[in-house]
């Protein structure tokens, strides 16, 4: 009797998808429309990830090379138009993202979610000790309110909810939606979550 | 009979899947095309195990679940055999386990936000697999329809900031009823003109 026993690793086969998920996303998008919010849900997902590792731009870039997402990553002046479609950012362009655009974005989001998913565990688990948690959360929530602050138009009364409020929901809902975004199912999942259908 | 064992694990939870390959089904010597049992350790709960009926259910649950989060709906998920059920809980996920065999009370186990996500990437994993030729109950992800997502988002936001509206519309529309007019100008304006008129007439 043959019992072999092995352990799957994280990525070693979320690229192949199994004989009966050959049914793939392009189905599930057909006659949708890009949800309203998408812009701006992206760009707070890339800031959180920004807060996370210091120059993850540079390492977005670098892995949109690497994957041949190069043509809207070529540098970073046009991801950061790309950002701008955000209508609460201080450089609101009056742009949309096309489709192509936001699949690039999911794939990049869904790649730095994986890598960084061990310090998104750290500020998500309730296991740990409250006074290390709480201060992991105030060095998260500083830098993140400092980025935010930089960057967002703050007349606008969400930016200045977001700065005033204290209770953090919305940036554990960001965090929780990044950890769930990883791999090829993640990354669907977060693509469906852009789309309306119509 | 060739018996195959896979195991997928994320920080705090392990699933392991046992089965065979259905030869009938041209499946190769490692593709799991039939599975006989499976079982779940979630650190801190009791390990869970059961057949592939009740594997469907609890992933229909919490990959249904895991999708709406990240469309900001947090709502109760019931699998269509009512074995699972998943429920927003404070900042935790309350997941509550029917069992089928008589007797047996309903388990409940509260998962915080990383164990949740350790548990989707487990399930992710596993169906993504091409080690496994299973037909799983689940659907792609799809989008939803802008009303199901303006009408399960709950916003209370929304709902004050009209109250607001329609309090500061009432006392500004009672302020200028309230408010005099100058009725008096008017009169003596009408009355000059006429007096006018009657003096070019005559």
């Amino acid at each position: 009797m043959k019992k072999p026993n092995s352990v799957a690793t994280q990525n070693e086969h979320a690229n192949n998808a199994s004989k009966f998920q050959e049914y793939t996303a392009e189905n599930a998008f057909v006659n949708c429309v890009i949800a309203h919010d998408t812009p701006r849900k992206l760009d707070f997902l890339i800031l959180v990830i920004e807060t996370l590792q210091i120059n993850a731009t540079d390492s977005l870039l670098t892995k949109a090379k690497d994957i041949g997402l190069s043509n809207h990553f070529s540098c970073r002046v046009q991801f950061w138009k790309m950002r701008c479609a955000n209508p609460l950012r201080k450089n609101y362009t009056f742009t949309c993202l096309s489709a192509e655009q936001i699949d690039s974005l999911v794939v990049l989001i869904s790649l730095m979610s994986e890598n960084l998913y061990p310090l998104i565990r750290q500020l998500l688990s309730s296991k740990e000790s409250k006074s290390l948690n709480d201060e992991r959360w105030s060095l998260f929530t500083t830098r993140l309110k400092s980025l935010i602050r930089e960057r967002m138009n703050i007349k606008r009364s969400y930016i200045a909810t977001l700065l005033s409020e204290d209770n953090n929901e919305f940036f554990r809902e960001l965090l929780v939606i990044l950890s769930l975004s990883r791999g090829e199912a993640g990354a669907n999942r977060l693509k469906a979550s852009l789309y309306y259908q119509s | 009979m060739i018996n195959l064992s896979y195991r997928f694990e994320q920080d705090s939870a392990s699933l392991q899947i046992a089965g065979m390959p259905d030869v009938s089904n041209g499946d190769s010597e490692d593709t799991i095309g039939i599975l006989s049992s499976w079982t779940l350790k979630i650190i801190g709960s009791p390990l869970l195990e059961g057949e592939k009926e009740h594997l469907d259910n609890l992933m229909e649950v919490i990959l249904q679940y895991s999708r709406s989060y990240v469309s900001g709906i947090k709502q109760t998920f019931i699998s269509n055999k009512k074995f699972v059920i998943i429920s927003p809980f404070g900042i935790s996920h309350k997941l509550l386990l029917n069992s089928t065999q008589q007797g047996v009370k309903p388990l409940e186990i509260i998962l915080d936000d990383s164990e949740l996500s350790d548990l989707t990437r487990c399930l992710d994993l596993l169906r993504y697999d091409p080690r496994f030729n299973i037909r799983w109950d689940f659907n792609q992800e799809k989008p939803f329809s802008k009303k199901y997502v303006l009408n399960s988002v709950s916003n209370p936001k929304n709902n004050s900031n009209f109250f607001y509206a329609l309090i500061i519309f009432i006392i500004t529309s009672a302020l200028f009823i309230f408010i005099p007019t100058n009725n008096k100008f008017e009169i003596r304006e009408t009355t000059n003109n006429s007096n006018l008129l009657l003096e070019k007439s005559d």
